[in-house]
C-alpha cells in the first residue's frame, strides 16, 4: 500500500511531459549541428596551416584573404607551380619574408 | 564515330571558350602579365583579398591584383610602400 502510493506519486504529470517533448527537438538539433558544416563561399577556407617546409621558388601567387563575417581569421594561400593550394601559417616570420621579397622582386 | 567524336571536341571547345568570356576575371594561371596598369588610392576597408603573383616566365613583373568588397579587381603597385602595409595589415586581422 506504501509502495503504490510513493509510485503514484511520482507519476509525471501531463505538463511536464509535454514540456520534455518541446525540448527534446532543440537537443537533437544541437548535438546534431557539427563543425564540418559549410556555406560555400561564408566560412573559413583553411582548416590548418603549416609553418615550414615550402619555399619561394614553389610558389606561383600568393593570396591573402582579410578576416571578415566569412572568416574571423585572415588567411594566406600559396599556389604551387604543381596546381596544389596550401594553407600557411601567417604569423610564422617565414611567410612574412616571403611576402616581403615576392613583392622587392 | 568519327564525325561525331570532333563534333563533342568542337562542341566542347565552344563551351570552354565561352564560359572563359563570361567569367570576365583574369584566370590564374593566364601564361602572359594580367596588370596593364596599376592604380593608387585604395583603402584597405574596400579590400577583401589580395593576390600577389611573383615574376616568372610567365609575366616579368611581380603584380598584386586586390578584390574590393564590391567584387570589383584592381592592380596595385608592388613596390608602393602601402601595399606592403596592407598586406601586413591584413595578416594581422585588424578588424574592418
Amino acid at each position: 500500500m506504501s509502495v503504490a502510493a510513493v509510485f503514484r506519486g511520482l507519476r509525471p504529470s501531463p505538463e511536464l511531459l509535454l514540456l520534455g517533448l518541446l525540448f527534446l527537438p532543440a537537443v537533437v538539433a544541437v548535438t546534431s549541428a557539427g563543425p564540418e558544416e559549410s556555406d560555400g563561399d561564408l566560412s573559413c577556407v583553411c582548416v590548418k596551416t603549416i609553418s615550414s617546409g615550402i619555399h619561394l621558388k614553389h610558389i606561383t601567387s600568393l593570396e591573402v584573404i582579410k578576416a571578415g563575417r566569412h572568416c574571423a581569421v585572415p588567411q594566406l594561400i600559396a599556389t604551387l607551380k604543381n596546381g596544389r593550394k596550401i594553407c600557411l601559417d601567417r604569423q610564422a616570420p617565414l611567410y612574412k619574408k616571403v611576402i616581403k621579397k615576392i613583392l622587392e622582386s | 564515330m568519327i564525325p561525331a567524336t570532333r563534333s563533342l571536341l568542337c562542341a566542347a571547345l565552344l563551351l570552354l571558350a565561352t564560359s572563359r568570356l563570361a567569367t570576365g576575371a583574369p584566370i590564374a594561371n593566364e601564361l602572359r602579365c594580367q596588370c596593364l596598369q596599376t592604380m593608387a588610392g585604395i583603402h584597405l576597408k574596400n579590400i577583401q583579398s589580395l593576390k600577389v603573383l611573383p615574376s616568372g616566365p610567365h609575366c616579368t613583373q611581380t603584380e598584386v591584383i586586390a578584390t574590393l568588397k564590391n567584387g570589383r579587381e584592381a592592380c596595385l603597385d608592388p613596390e608602393a610602400p602601402l601595399v606592403q602595409k596592407i598586406v601586413q595589415k591584413m595578416l594581422k586581422g585588424v578588424p574592418k
